[in-house]
């Protein structure tokens, strides 16, 4: 109980000394890297493998981790540069499949026609954010879906923190654009 | 999606973490070497500036000069501002290294960079390093390859010389050691001094040597007159007045 309280720099710290203090950082934040993996790449299946990667390389790496970044902000950082590793030897020339957003969306125990619905919406966001530069993708990703703060988008993308808000600003008018031209 | 964490948490179990001392030691590395690197630079551009500085013909065009900037730029040698442009990005790219910087913006960045060149250059030049590298032979001969102000030996930063033959592109001049420089005109040479040179009339030419032996790109020719120093070359040369003498032709009122 006390161990679950500790807040992640503790635990990381901890993790030196004692491995079961980083099965906590696992707990909470596997789902989510997995996600972020997941929507970075397209791909769930190649994701787990790459989230696998990412927990381990955190884990060996512990001593490196710099006290004055969250340890969030660390670990997305790896889970970022990694997927953009990825995506670098798999997927320069292809494109995201609807398709499987599809599947992976179908999951959520709503009605028949509000999962349709929410579905498709997601979908088409999906579609559009896939038309964006990517450093606009990334920071809708890291700072809408993610729900990370300026400075926490900013010590993972290692860019100004300034350069946050207009950029983002500019992807949802980016984005807003491409749907609207896409249903008009 | 569930059971990630425990593939997670069962990849783990033989993997060590690698001790904290390789990370120090390579950041220490990292950081010395980049830390080297920026006094390095900081120290090749002070040498920039200091050889700019002190062999631009800045203070021989004329301020109202409608091209005054342009003519300060081409006089620039080229060579040089593109080593120091280089240095400055470069410089960024390390910042953009080292601990949290690349927080900062951009603009903040490259006032940091400017504000320590300024700041390393003048350490530089108090402490003589500026003027003892720049007259290193390997510097002097970058200098030398510049060959973009005519520097007749001994004769100052300027053509200074005898005007010999004069048409519309060019204007033959022999300086004081006898040799004849062919001083070529464009649409952007300005005559602060007018343009109507005549056979046996002192100019100065401030321009650009070509590759080409005794041809210089002039881009100001005005007349020889002396420079002050404190207005650009501006100023005319100073005229004494004439001696004191009683008018011979004063009438006295009856």
């Amino acid at each position: 109980m006390e161990m679950a309280n500790q807040t992640d720099e503790e635990l990381a710290k901890a993790s030196l000394a004692d491995k079961r203090y980083f099965d906590i950082l696992v707990q909470r934040y596997a789902n989510r890297i997995l996600r972020y993996i997941g929507r970075l790449i397209g791909n769930y299946q190649e994701a787990e493998d790459i989230t696998q990667e990412v927990f381990l390389k955190v884990f060996v790496n512990l001593a490196d981790f710099n006290p004055k970044l969250k340890f969030s902000s660390w670990l997305y950082r790896i889970a970022h540069n990694e997927s953009v590793n990825f995506i670098r030897q798999h997927y320069r020339h292809q494109k995201l499949s609807l398709d499987q957003y599809g599947q992976e969306l179908t999951s959520t125990e709503k009605s028949v026609i509000e999962k349709i619905v929410e579905s498709e919406n997601i979908q088409l966001v999906r579609w559009g954010l896939n038309r964006l530069r990517p450093r606009e993708r990334e920071i809708i990703e890291l700072v809408c879906f993610e729900e990370r703060s300026y400075l926490e988008t900013a010590d993972i993308l290692k860019c100004p923190v300034n350069s946050i808000g207009p950029t983002l600003a500019r992807a949802k008018q980016s984005l807003k654009k491409i749907i609207e031209e896409k249903h008009g | 999606m569930a059971d990630i964490k425990d593939k997670i948490i069962t990849s783990l179990r033989s993997a060590v973490p690698k001790p904290k001392w390789q990370f120090a030691t390579r950041t220490i590395l990292k950081e010395t070497v980049l830390v080297a690197l920026w006094v390095v630079l900081v120290l090749i551009a002070g040498i920039v500036i200091y050889t700019i500085s002190h062999t631009n013909p800045w203070q021989f065009i004329p301020l109202r000069s409608p091209l005054f900037f342009w003519h300060g730029f081409w006089a620039l040698p080229w060579e040089l501002t593109t080593m120091v442009a280089g240095g400055v990005l470069v410089m960024y790219y390390l910042a953009r290294k080292i601990g949290t910087f690349y927080r900062l913006p951009t603009w903040l960045l490259v006032i940091i960079i400017l504000t320590s060149l300024g700041l390393g250059y003048g350490l530089a030049e108090l402490a003589g390093i500026n003027r003892s590298l720049s007259h290193r032979p390997v510097i002097r001969q970058v200098y030398r390859h510049q060959g973009m102000i005519a520097r007749p030996p001994a004769r100052g930063t300027w053509l200074e010389g005898t005007v010999t033959k004069v048409d519309a592109q060019t204007i033959i001049l022999k300086d004081d050691e006898g040799i004849e420089w062919q001083v070529e005109l464009n649409d952007v040479t300005f005559y602060p001094d007018g343009k109507d040179f005549s056979i046996g009339q002192e100019i100065v030419a401030i321009g650009i040597k070509t590759t080409q032996n005794h041809i210089l790109k002039a881009f100001v020719i005005r007349s020889s007159q002396s420079f002050d120093g404190r207005w650009r070359g501006m100023t005319r040369p100073h005229i004494p007045p004439a001696p004191f003498a009683p008018r011979t032709d004063f009438q006295p009122p009856l």
